[in-house]
């Protein structure tokens, strides 16, 4: 399971720079990864992913939380 | 229907404690919840008139009960509620048929609506507190503390070691410049401490705060 995805699981919703903050991936990482975990259906973010330069100033308005279906596989 | 009630309650706090652990209790008192708990108080209940003092009615048997006294008898349906509704019933066309398909569906919706209550307060919480928190030069030293002494008593190593990467990977990220409340780097700072302090730890922590 990816590191992205153990946080947001826990965090069940985050903005997306406290999850940058958190993991301990770099901020395209993190990225590419919630591009991923959205594909699969777990994942959803709120927001626009902000340019990586700007990703600690704007990335407070942007929401990452779990869909229905990664709620549902954390409480099975 | 009594004890089934709490039943379900104890299933559904376990389920939720898997992931979030500081839930806070009064967040339980959902109506999806509640109403999950009155539906399968009433299976129970109904469930006791398929019972007799003498272990021969056809919930005795799937419970493999056989208790003369009402009232011990009324616990053990109630206590066992979740034996009952996972219990196969019938068969149709060859597939087994039971209540656990509709209890897996009612109880996900119930957790899923206590979960997102719990989200809504919490956040709610971090923003209440976050001015306060400035209050205390040595704060994220103190919450940093606290969720290193959740983490150590959790039999859960993978848990533990978790824990550790990420504050070690936010105490990287501490503004090198002198504490400020505007600043918006040692807001997200004194942010992201509290949103992981309050999963790891609860409300317990920020009493000083409050």
């Amino acid at each position: 399971m990816s590191r992205v995805y153990e946080i947001v699981r826990k965090a069940g919703r985050i903005p997306l720079n406290e999850l940058v903050l958190r993991s301990s991936q770099s901020p395209e990482a993190v990225t590419d990864e919630l591009r991923m975990l959205t594909a699969d259906g777990l994942i959803e973010v709120k927001g626009d992913i902000p340019p990586v330069a700007e990703m600690f100033t704007r990335g407070g308005d942007t929401l990452v939380m779990l869909t229905s279906k990664g709620f549902s596989a954390n409480t099975a | 229907m009594v004890v089934a009630g709490v039943t379900i309650y104890v299933d559904c706090s376990q389920r939720l404690s898997k992931n979030y652990r500081n839930v806070p209790t009064q967040l339980f008192t959902s109506g999806s919840v509640l109403l999950l708990a009155v539906l399968c108080g009433l299976i129970a209940a109904i469930a006791f008139f398929g019972t007799d003092p003498n272990g021969t009615g056809y919930i005795d048997k799937l419970l493999t009960l056989n208790i003369d006294n009402h009232y011990v008898r009324a616990i053990y349906v109630g206590a066992l509620v979740l034996v009952l509704i996972r219990s196969k019933l019938f068969q149709f066309q060859g597939s087994d048929v039971g209540g656990e398909f509709f209890y897996n569906l009612g109880s996900q919706k119930a957790l899923n609506s206590v979960v997102l209550r719990w989200l809504e307060w919490r956040d709610a919480f971090v923003e209440q507190i976050l001015s306060r928190t400035f209050s205390d030069p040595n704060y994220d030293t103190t919450m940093f503390g606290f969720m290193r002494a959740i983490a150590q008593v959790t039999a859960d190593a993978s848990y533990r070691s978790d824990i550790e990467s990420q504050i070690q990977q936010i105490q990287q990220a501490k503004p090198p410049t002198p504490l400020s409340a505007a600043d918006p780097g040692w807001q997200l700072y004194h942010r992201t401490v509290t949103r992981m302090t309050l999963e790891i730890c609860g409300t317990r922590p920020f009493k000083t705060y409050q």
